[in-house]
């Protein structure tokens, strides 16, 4: 019989983390299926497993203060600091003063599922878009964010609205815990820099200032798809000058790609003086993607540009900036 | 919809499979069973030397061709696909041997531990492959399974007064059915050895009855019982008996029940898929842009073994024309072998693919004329009396005016169409088609002889024994409701078990598009006789047998005559919207405009629209399915390959015009297969408004259409 | 391990291995066969069941999870006034074709129904949009949910 624990405490779930090496399992939506066998036969989980649903830490939502930068949040054991240079992607800071990062921020538990996080009125929109259109109800109802973000896939739905919004993932284990910017959490397809004696305990979504969104996930099919690819952005103006310009892409690189040199090209551009070539000839560069049996390289670039290509038409062709 | 018989009842059986006492074959107990699997060929073409199987514990079995008494083949149309392979493996997967034993978890070791030795040869993976002998020849000495032309008029010489020529290509890729439930059969042997019981999830259980005493060999009896059928679309014609000759000889050879039942990974592996085709149209046009001679070529490619091709093939080519009536034609089909997974009955059986490239060579010719499709198209309907493909005559009043009349205002068609012209991204697209009813020629008189009988018990309760099963499609309404109706019981009250051989004659497979127009004929007329001699508080049986209506005439030497005794009918319409960031199209409408006869059952009929609908759009758009260099697919899984959600497509408008059939029960004819005839060409010409472009390849991904807009 | 949960408002125990799927467990051990599997990787919806009043796919449950839970199927389903009402509105509306998918497109709906008495078609889109069905198109499991909608209604909505 396999080892197993399904402790109620995260002092002990880490405990047996550090001591077996087990296989964390939230949700298991994806591992049932990863490690399934043919019908009738067990399931080829041959090491221990630790099931993560029934420890109540991992399964608060903490809103973090509103209206200004920072603060550990309320209640949540060991919150991170909210405000600091965390989570910034390899790239020059934002020209100009940053603003503050705050209308606070939201802690999302890794035994949170999907369906919780949707009842969350200040889950963030382009968030609150991803997970919506992650499989279907019954899966939603058991998966996790977290798990989502261990399994590392490139097509990870959660990821490019987590890198748009310069999340961190709090990682634990009984030596303690590390705040780990969103893009330096997994490195490669299905590769993360989790250590053997830590779990995902949670992760930490900055709210931004208002501003124009975009997500679009470009799945196999309209519901209860893979994604070929997906887009998230997020962009404010003042004035006439693009003040802030974030843009990421899943599916089209072995982990989901922010395109920085496009978004350094962008920022602190003034409308009119953008160029659009310049601007989709930094974006291709940072893409490196592939043919599978979901679709093509060529597809997934085409898109994604054509993605980024509508976004930016819809932040220079209008107006004003629209409140998020 | 006038009929009194077209009120819809409920489904009789419609309670206990929505709460789950309806008993599909992984459902049976099954303590006494040893779990069976098969062992498939890890390489695609070449030979075995020899095959090193592990120890065996006590209790383990594997069975292999030596082990077959009768025939070690799997008796279809022809007889080149054996049960399990001797030393020729011609794609991978192929069956070499089966394992069985009580632990599913110890058969799952011993198949990993198997190894064989073998040479490999190239694969022919492709049509062209297949054509250019990739390897040598596989089938005969040019791999053509089958090779047909078919002539009306003189299209030579219509070519040679031509004003103009236009041709087209079009291609339609595999399918997969994806019924719901998984391939499944129990299989266990009796009195010693002289009897094999099959039960299982298939449609035809005299075909398997067939395919079994073909590998037992003389002197053993067979019994086939079709469990309840969680859908088959054709996937359950030909491969239950693929399944089930080598399972007999293994059950009788263990001597012990064995449960074979898919993981939905092996049956999207390794079970058929609809033939992929390509077909090139040339039409001859006159001066005045007049169709006056066609040369239509299609090719099927139908895998390692024959299988059905060479019936799927002439039902495409005898579809090819379509509903239309031009006057100097010569088409040719061929099927041709290559080193796939052997291509199979799939709803529609070729006439999805020859009714595809039919209609998108119309919005071709329309396009460059500058004509309506609509308009374009109401010159070349046939009508009754027409002269077919074949040399027979269409013998039936043809409405097709009248349906494409009322698809075109249910949908607003001429103003859509009219307005997109001018609205980049948008759409509307139609297809006409028809689908002839019961097998190919004189098939049913020749090959089938259907029975049915009716037999009442002594406290007067009816039942009919029909070898026909319901796979979702309605028989168990729509046969009950034949016989009802002439007996002036209510439906409820007629008795219909899943079919079982030793308890009923030989109707026919549940295929074709037959079941309702030719063996519910069979039913009313039994009901008939039995209402002529109703004998209360007495045990009465009544027969009935096929005899081919008055007239109609085949030569199956020569393939003349009258290929179908009747055709359904059909106007699909589809309305998209392309997304211009992702070329994805998104069905915006869709319309069924159907001759159906007289519809038995207005719900039947609908779901069986609208369903056919959601599977000819899914081909038309999302359901790629794509063989690697190995002749491998490349979707393996539920989540790679896609079937229609309640998100993706929107309502189907479904109706139906009656034009009664005097050979039908109550007027009715076939029509379960022709709702996958054009969902798909609707689904392209749609989308070749929308983007200006087109659009001959299905399935039409985005992918496709981003690469035919660059 | 020992796992004891609740199934249809029943105690129930059972010995199983951590990683064993509830969904084998209900069928083969507990002979609850109204729960069916059509891909066993949580893709087609046909072995929903619901589990501590969500509804979820029984395949990807680890029995170790099970423990505690509160597990209702078909089984259970078919016997309250709620899923009876479905189950005569399927049949009616011919929301039932090959019925494969029919027990967890129930099951799907008896969830939606209960937090939802009459919704929209596009929320019954959505609710169902796990649960695939090859054989409708969906328009008639549309109908039926919509008929059974306003039946609940008709009773006084009470009855979800």
């Amino acid at each position: 019989m396999v080892e197993h624990l399904r402790p109620a405490t995260l002092s002990e779930a880490l405990e047996n983390r550090a001591r077996t090496h087990a296989l964390p399992f939230a949700g298991g939506t994806d591992l049932m299926v990863q490690y399934r066998g043919y019908t009738g036969t067990r399931t080829r989980i041959e090491g221990p497993v630790l099931f993560l649903d029934a420890v109540e830490e991992l399964r608060r939502i903490e809103a973090g203060p509103g209206g200004e930068a920072a603060g550990p949040t309320g209640g949540t054991s060991a919150g991170p600091p909210a405000a600091g240079p965390r989570g910034e992607p390899a790239g020059p800071a934002p020209a100009g003063a940053p603003p503050p990062v705050g209308a606070g921020e939201l802690t999302i538990g890794a035994g949170v599922t999907y369906s919780e996080m949707l009842a969350v009125e200040e889950l963030p929109t382009l968030l609150r878009q991803a997970v919506e259109r992650i499989a279907a109800p019954g899966l939603r109802n058991r998966a996790t964010m977290a798990g989502n973000l261990c399994n590392a896939s490139p097509a990870a739905d959660c990821l490019p609205p987590l890198y748009v919004h310069e999340a961190t993932v709090r990682v634990s284990s009984v030596r303690g815990e590390r705040v780990i910017p969103i893009a330096e959490f997994p490195t490669g397809p299905r590769t993360t820099v989790l250590e053997a004696d830590e779990i995902v305990s949670a992760v930490t979504i900055p709210h931004l200032p208002a501003g124009r969104l975009y997500y679009r996930k470009v799945g196999t099919r309209k519901a209860n798809a893979l994604s070929k690819l997906s887009a998230a952005g997020y962009a404010r103006m003042s004035g006439e000058r693009i003040e802030e310009f974030r843009f990421a892409v899943g599916a089209v690189a072995p982990t989901v790609v922010r395109l920085s040199h496009a978004e350094e090209l962008l920022r602190g551009a003034r409308r009119g003086e953008v160029s659009l070539e310049a601007v989709l000839e930094a974006a291709e560069g940072a893409m490196k993607p592939i043919d599978d049996q979901r679709s093509t390289a060529t597809y997934r670039r085409e898109v994604a540009l054509n993605a980024l290509r509508e976004f930016l038409s819809e932040l220079l062709e209008s107006d004003t900036s629209e409140e998020t | 919809m006038s009929a009194e018989i077209t009120k819809s009842i409920p489904r009789p059986e419609g309670k206990e499979k929505a709460g789950g006492t309806a008993t599909y074959i992984a459902d049976y107990p099954h303590e006494q069973a040893l779990t069976a699997r098969f062992y498939r060929a890890p390489f695609t073409r070449g030979r075995m030397s020899s095959v090193h199987i592990p120890e065996l514990p006590e209790g383990y079995h594997v069975v292999d061709y030596r082990d077959v008494p009768g025939e070690n083949h799997v008796a279809l149309i022809k007889t080149d696909w054996p049960a399990f392979a001797e030393t020729e493996i011609r794609y991978r997967g192929q069956i070499i041997l089966l394992v069985a034993g009580p632990d599913p978890n110890e058969v799952d070791r011993i198949l990993g531990e198997i190894t064989i030795d073998y040479e490999e040869a190239e694969p022919a993976v492709t049509l062209d492959d297949g054509l250019a002998c990739t390897g040598g020849p596989m089938h005969g000495e040019d791999n053509i399974y089958a090779d047909f032309t078919l002539r009306k008029g003189d299209a030579e010489a219509a070519f040679e007064r031509a004003q103009r020529i236009v041709e087209g290509e079009y291609t339609t890729g595999f399918q997969e059915q994806l019924y719901m439930e998984p391939q499944g059969l129990l299989v266990w042997s009796e009195n010693e050895g002289s009897k094999i019981v099959v039960h299982g999830s298939l449609q035809c259980p005299y075909y398997v009855k067939h395919a079994v005493e073909d590998a037992m060999g003389p002197g053993i009896e067979v019994q086939v019982v079709q469990a309840t059928t969680g859908g088959a679309f054709g996937g359950k014609e030909d491969y239950p008996e693929i399944m089930a000759a080598p399972a007999a000889v293994a059950a009788w050879k263990i001597g012990r029940p064995l449960r074979l039942i898919f993981d939905r990974a092996e049956d999207m592996a390794w079970t058929s898929k609809r033939h992929p085709s390509r077909t090139k149209i040339r039409t001859a046009h006159d001066a005045e842009g007049h169709i006056i001679g066609m040369d239509y070529r299609i090719l099927l490619d139908g895998g390692a073994y024959e299988s059905y091709s060479v019936i799927v093939l002439q039902r495409a080519i005898f579809t090819s024309n379509g509903a239309y009536n031009f006057p100097n034609v010569v088409v040719r089909g061929r099927a041709v072998a290559t080193s796939t997974v052997p291509s199979g009955a799939f709803r529609g059986f070729g006439a999805p693919q020859a009714i595809y490239a039919m209609e998108m060579h119309m919005e071709r010719v329309a396009r460059e004329y500058g004509h309506s499709p609509l308009e374009l198209r109401r010159g070349y309907f046939l009508k009754q009396g027409d002269p077919t493909i074949t040399g027979g005559r269409i013998r039936e009043g043809v409405i097709i005016q009248e349906l494409v009349t009322k698809a075109a205002e249910l949908s607003d068609f001429e103003a859509k169409r009219s307005r997109y012209a001018g609205e980049k991204w948008k759409g509307i697209g139609l297809a006409l088609f028809n689908h002839g009813c019961g097998f190919t020629g004189d098939g049913e008189q020749r090959i089938i002889k259907a029975k049915v009988k009716l037999r009442k018990d002594a406290a007067d309760r009816v039942e009919i024994l029909s070898a026909n099963m319901d796979m979702g499609q309605g028989p168990k309404t729509t046969l009950r409701k034949v016989a009802a109706a002439v007996l002036g019981i209510a439906p409820q009250e007629i008795g219909y078990r899943n079919p079982d051989t030793d308890r009923v004659p030989d109707s026919g497979p549940t295929v074709a598009s037959r079941t309702m127009m030719i063996v519910g004929y069979l039913v009313q007329e039994a009901a008939k006789k039995l209402k002529a001699q109703w004998r209360a508080g007495e045990e009465q049986v009544v027969e009935s047998n096929y005899t081919m209506p008055p007239g109609m005439e085949w030569d199956q030497q020569n393939l003349t005559g009258d290929a179908y005794a009747a055709y359904g009918w059909g106007v699909n319409i589809v309305e998209v919207e392309v997304d211009p960031v992702t070329m994805e199209p998104a069905v915006t409408g869709a319309w069924g405009v159907y001759d159906v006869g007289v519809a038995i059952d207005e719900l039947v009929v609908n779901g069986q629209i609208q369903g056919g609908m959601s599977q000819a759009l899914g081909f038309g758009s999302f359901e790629k399915l794509e063989v690697d260099s190995a002749g491998v697919f490349r979707q393996r899984s539920m989540a790679d390959y896609m079937v229609a959600t309640s998100l993706d497509f929107p309502r189907t408008v479904a109706t139906t015009v009656d034009n009664p059939y005097d050979y039908g029960p109550f007027g009715a004819k076939g029509m379960g297969e022709m709702v996958h005839n054009g969902g798909h060409a609707a689904y392209c010409a749609a989308v070749e408004q929308a983007v200006g472009r087109s659009c001959p390849h299905v399935p039409l991904t985005p992918e496709r259409l981003l690469e035919i807009m660059r | 391990m020992t796992v004891a949960f609740t199934l249809n408002n029943v105690s129930r125990t059972v010995e199983t291995e951590p990683v064993a799927r509830l969904l084998d467990v209900l069928r083969e051990d507990l002979g609850h066969t109204g729960t069916k599997e059509g891909c066993g990787e949580g893709e087609c919806g046909a072995c929903s069941i619901i589990m501590n009043g969500e509804l979820t796919n029984s395949c990807l449950i680890p029995m170790a999870q099970v423990d505690g839970a509160e597990i209702m199927t078909i089984e259970g389903l078919r016997e309250s006034e709620a899923g009876k009402l479905i189950i005569e509105c399927f049949a009616e509306t011919h929301a039932v074709q090959c019925g494969f998918c029919t027990p967890g497109m129930v099951t799907a709906v008896w969830t939606l129904l209960r937090a939802n008495p009459e919704p929209t078609e596009a929320e019954i889109r959505h609710a169902i949009s796990g649960n695939i069905c090859r054989c409708t198109g969906y328009d008639m499991i549309i109908d039926g949910v919509q008929l059974a909608s306003r039946r609940g209604a008709e009773r006084g909505g009470g009855i979800w």
